[in-house]
């Protein structure tokens, strides 16, 4: 069942076509990468997809249900979850209040019966801590849950990111670059680790990831993007050896060979 | 084994503390001379605003430089529901006052109650268009909505006597009052903040971006916020009116805001404890250096009295204060009775550590 499909999504700034003619379909449980050089559009996508920016053509479509002009909570409500590439966490807050916020768009309790601490709120904040608890469980920082998010080093910074991204319980994640700046040990750990909860919470993965060792690991499907353009679509070894892709990448054919 | 303590077990000192705060009100009403008095009451209302304000620009992270202007529309509406009508008579000497107001009178309570909410809801008219604006911008735009407020009441005159004010108003004011309400401000802002939607406020301040990104509905929390600061700024304007007797447009000028930003910024931004210390000390300091104004010798060099001067000593201190505590003089502690439990009974075990 297609649990996403971007619609031939276009979008310019100014004079200069960020992304045009995108198309994506994405079956549920897939994990989908996205690659390209920089400044190819990767995160434009995301951001289209959660709203952030509005394709000027196009539309998009979650579970069927149009989302292209929603607003950027709404569509974290229905389900699309992602992680920034420079890591956005709330660092004056702790550790357990990051994935806490997540959880907020659940609460049901009004402002006033939150604020008289009625039990009905109070049934509710005990569940969203134990939930809360458990994501952080799951990625290893439940002893950390009362430091401040902006002291954890920097591999932690980013599990606590998709853990306060899975807090919104999505159906959809979208990782932009989890592996940036970790050491080849952590990246490892990291590849584990998102097959891990993709399992664990029948989530669909769409990755935009610079490291081909995580790419090639993990994906089934692979999109490349080149100047707003997809140039390529297929599975790891198809990507390997597309002549478009590689002239993206490095520019020179004959090298390569 | 280490035992936790429950909150439960602070409850004996919570009461203690309330039943010691009710005493002292009750004697200080009392046997307390006028000016003192009014002091203590200046102090109630410094903390109901700088932490109503804490809310908006600390907790939120939105820097609004409205509070005068909610400050007056609550001491005006107040004020005109709790006049008599013989006293509006008296005061609408040139242009007399519009029909229903000119006969209504309701008690102080209820009057304080509607102040606030007609605050909140010109909060909720302000903040909704203005809300989406970020930073500097948000700070312009509420600074303009106070101006306009000063100016339409200035104009207003069938209904606010306009420049001329409204003076003998009665003096309903008492530390009951202000107290009271500054309690019940504190104890509904921090229950507010330390609730889930007060974890959603404080994620807004961290990253909008992320916030949203979230799920969080940054308008709606926005304007809670906003209408919140708001309806309380609301009930202090109008505890403030019954208090100094006479309000006219201008007591509530710029000058009014920037004295609630100096007690937020120097207490710390997102931080209640830090906002009613600083609040507490401002209201005492704003008596105590009045004697820097007036004309006084200085080895032998006479020094005519200077209006004003306590506003530069104060901006000497919000600049010392910024140079050396960058975060306020609490930055975003709180000092709850589980942080003070903590530290005595820490230095408890370091004394007999020790010994």
């Amino acid at each position: 069942m297609s649990i996403l499909k971007a619609d031939h999504i276009t979008i310019r700034f100014g004079g200069l076509t960020a992304v045009s003619d995108f198309y994506l379909n994405l079956e549920e449980g897939e994990l989908v990468g996205l690659i390209g050089p920089n400044g190819a559009g990767k995160t434009t996508v995301f951001n289209m997809l959660t709203g952030v920016y509005k394709p000027i053509k196009g539309s998009i479509y979650f579970n069927t249900q149009e989302i292209t002009r929603k607003r950027i909570d709404e569509i974290t409500a229905l389900g699309i979850a992602r992680t920034f590439q420079n890591i956005r966490l709330f660092t004056n807050l702790s550790v357990i209040d990051n994935v806490m916020v997540g959880c907020h768009l659940r609460l049901k309790s009004s402002v006033l019966n939150a604020i008289f601490h009625l039990p009905q709120y109070l049934q509710e904040e005990n569940y969203m801590r134990e939930e809360a608890k458990q994501l952080l469980k799951e990625v290893n920082l439940e002893k950390l849950e009362t430091n401040l998010a902006g002291g954890l080093p920097y591999g932690q910074q980013r599990k606590l990111e998709i853990a306060r991204a899975l807090a919104t319980r999505p159906r959809l994640l979208l990782l932009d670059e989890p592996a940036a700046g970790m050491n080849p040990h952590e990246t490892k750990d990291l590849m584990s680790f998102i097959q891990k909860i993709q399992e664990k919470f029948k989530l669909t993965i769409v990755l935009i990831e610079h490291d081909m060792k995580v790419v090639m690991g993990i994906c089934k499907r692979i999109l490349v993007l080149d100047y707003g353009i997809t140039i390529a679509e297929g599975n790891p070894v198809e990507i390997q050896h597309n002549p478009e892709v590689i002239k993206a990448y490095l520019g020179v054919e004959a090298h390569y060979a | 084994m280490k035992k936790v303590k429950k909150k439960s077990d602070y409850l004996l000192l919570k009461m203690v503390t309330i039943l010691g705060v009710i005493t002292f009100i009750f004697i200080a009403q009392r046997s307390f001379d006028a000016y003192i008095i009014r002091i203590l009451n200046l102090c109630g209302i410094y903390v109901i605003l700088g932490v109503s304000l804490n809310l908006i620009n600390g907790f939120t992270g939105q820097f609004s430089l409205g509070h005068a202007g909610f400050m007056s529309i609550g001491a005006y509406v107040s004020a005109l529901l709790y006049m008599s009508p013989e006293l509006k008579e008296v005061n609408y000497f040139i242009t007399p006052i519009i029909w229903p107001l000119s006969v209504i009178q309701i008690p102080f309570v209820f009057s304080l109650i509607i102040a606030g909410l007609v605050s909140a809801g010109v909060g909720f008219l302000v903040g909704a268009p203005c809300l989406r604006l970020k930073g500097d911008y948000l700070a312009i735009v509420t600074f303009g909505f106070s101006e306009i407020i000063r100016v339409l009441f200035c104009n207003l005159q069938s209904i606010t006597n306009g420049p001329l004010g409204l003076k003998g108003l009665p003096s309903y004011t008492n530390l009951w009052w202000t107290w009271g309400v500054a309690i019940i401000t504190i104890w509904f802002i921090k229950n507010l903040i330390n609730s889930s939607y007060g974890r959603a406020l404080k994620s807004i301040r961290e990253d909008e971006v992320a916030a949203e990104a979230m799920g969080v509905n940054l308008f709606y929390h926005k304007v809670l916020s906003f209408v919140v600061g708001a309806f309380f700024a609301g009930i202090a304007g109008a505890l403030l009116g019954s208090l100094v007797m006479t309000i006219d447009p201008n007591t509530f000028s710029f000058f009014m805001t920037f004295q609630i930003i100096i007690i937020v910024i120097v207490g710390g931004l997102g931080s209640i404890t830090g906002t009613v210390i600083v609040g507490t000390a401002f209201a005492i300091l704003m008596e105590v250096l009045r004697s820097v104004e007036s004309p006084m010798s200085f080895f032998g060099l006479n020094i005519p009295g200077i209006p004003g001067m306590r506003m530069l000593i104060f901006s000497i201190l919000l600049m010392i204060v910024i140079l050396f505590f960058h975060q306020g003089l609490m930055g975003n502690k709180e000092c709850s009775w589980e942080w003070l439990y903590h530290k005595v009974s820490r230095s408890k075990k370091e004394v007999e550590e020790g010994s």
